[in-house]
């Protein structure tokens, strides 16, 4: 049975840049949000085994949504994706209690690497 | 001439910047694009993103392109296939997201102080900035590909405090 994942992200590039990395293999993407706030909803409804969040969002952002979505369920395999990947904002994400933040353009390798490190917690 | 903070100099950030819409065009969009020298030329059909930042780094960004050119992005983007009219302004949005986090991940790294980047914004026609927000310095690059011209303007103030 394929591993699930929910893109929480405004942009469709990204959305069709990870549904293509994981074609074929053991992932799947049975969700997509433009915002976090949907991406709420849409987590509570599919209970993915893997979420990828954008930080930058219209609405209320990333961090935000990480926030809301651990709480619901304090063990969600959260990837933190973002153009902006400074020392900072990795230590903003690990803040909240996220190990992962990767940067875009998403490489493939990488992206299916850390989702097989946050599954195999 | 030297920035506040000594290690990021106004040079960095145009080289920073330069680069990274080179290389991310590239690698993202597949296309080439090259530097040339401001000219103020007209560019008709024109959209514009804008992209603020806010930090160490007070920016706002402004780059306009021709409409081909937006298409072209777009359609790099997606595989080389041609993009939905509604869908274009949010795959050069993103476009622009990845430019500019990208430089702004360098520039933070290098000042050792956050900046965070605006939601891009794309619109129609050339953008009125607001005149009573001002910066210190100022950046105009042109870019040329085969489909148009892209123009950056950037605004900013880098502050160590």
């Amino acid at each position: 049975m394929k591993k699930t994942i929910l893109v929480i992200d405004d942009s469709p590039f990204v959305v069709n840049q990870i549904k293509e990395i994981t074609a074929h293999t053991e992932y799947e993407v049975i969700g997509h949000a433009k915002t976090g706030e949907a991406g709420i909803e849409i987590f509570k409804e599919l209970h993915p085994d893997i979420i990828t969040l954008d930080i930058i969002m219209p609405g209320i952002d990333g961090m935000e949504t990480a926030k809301e979505i651990l709480n619901l369920d304090a063990d969600a395999n959260i990837l933190m994706l973002s153009s902006l990947c400074d020392n900072g904002t990795l230590e903003e994400v690990k803040s909240i209690g996220l190990k992962y933040l990767l940067p875009k353009p998403i490489e493939a390798g990488l992206l299916l690497a850390t989702f097989e490190l946050l599954t195999k917690r | 001439m030297k920035l506040k903070n000594s290690i990021v100099t106004m040079s960095t950030i145009e080289n920073i910047f330069n680069q990274s819409f080179v290389d991310i065009t590239k690698k993202v969009a597949l296309l080439d694009i090259i530097e040339e020298t401001p000219t103020h030329s007209e560019i008709e059909d024109l959209y514009s993103g804008i992209i603020i930042t806010n930090g160490v780094y007070n920016s706002i960004l402004i780059c306009t392109m021709h409409e081909s050119v937006m298409k072209e992005i777009s359609k790099g983007m997606n595989n080389g296939k041609k993009v939905d009219s509604e869908d274009i302004e949010l795959y050069v949005g993103e476009y622009l997201n990845i430019v500019c986090g990208n430089a702004l991940t360098q520039i933070n790294n290098l000042a050792g102080k956050a900046s965070r980047l605006s939601v891009p914004v794309i619109i129609k026609g050339p953008y009125q900035k607001n005149e009573e927000v001002e910066y210190e310095q100022m950046i105009e690059f042109n870019f040329s590909s085969w489909y148009g011209l892209i123009r950056v303007n950037m605004e900013y103030t880098f502050s160590s405090s």
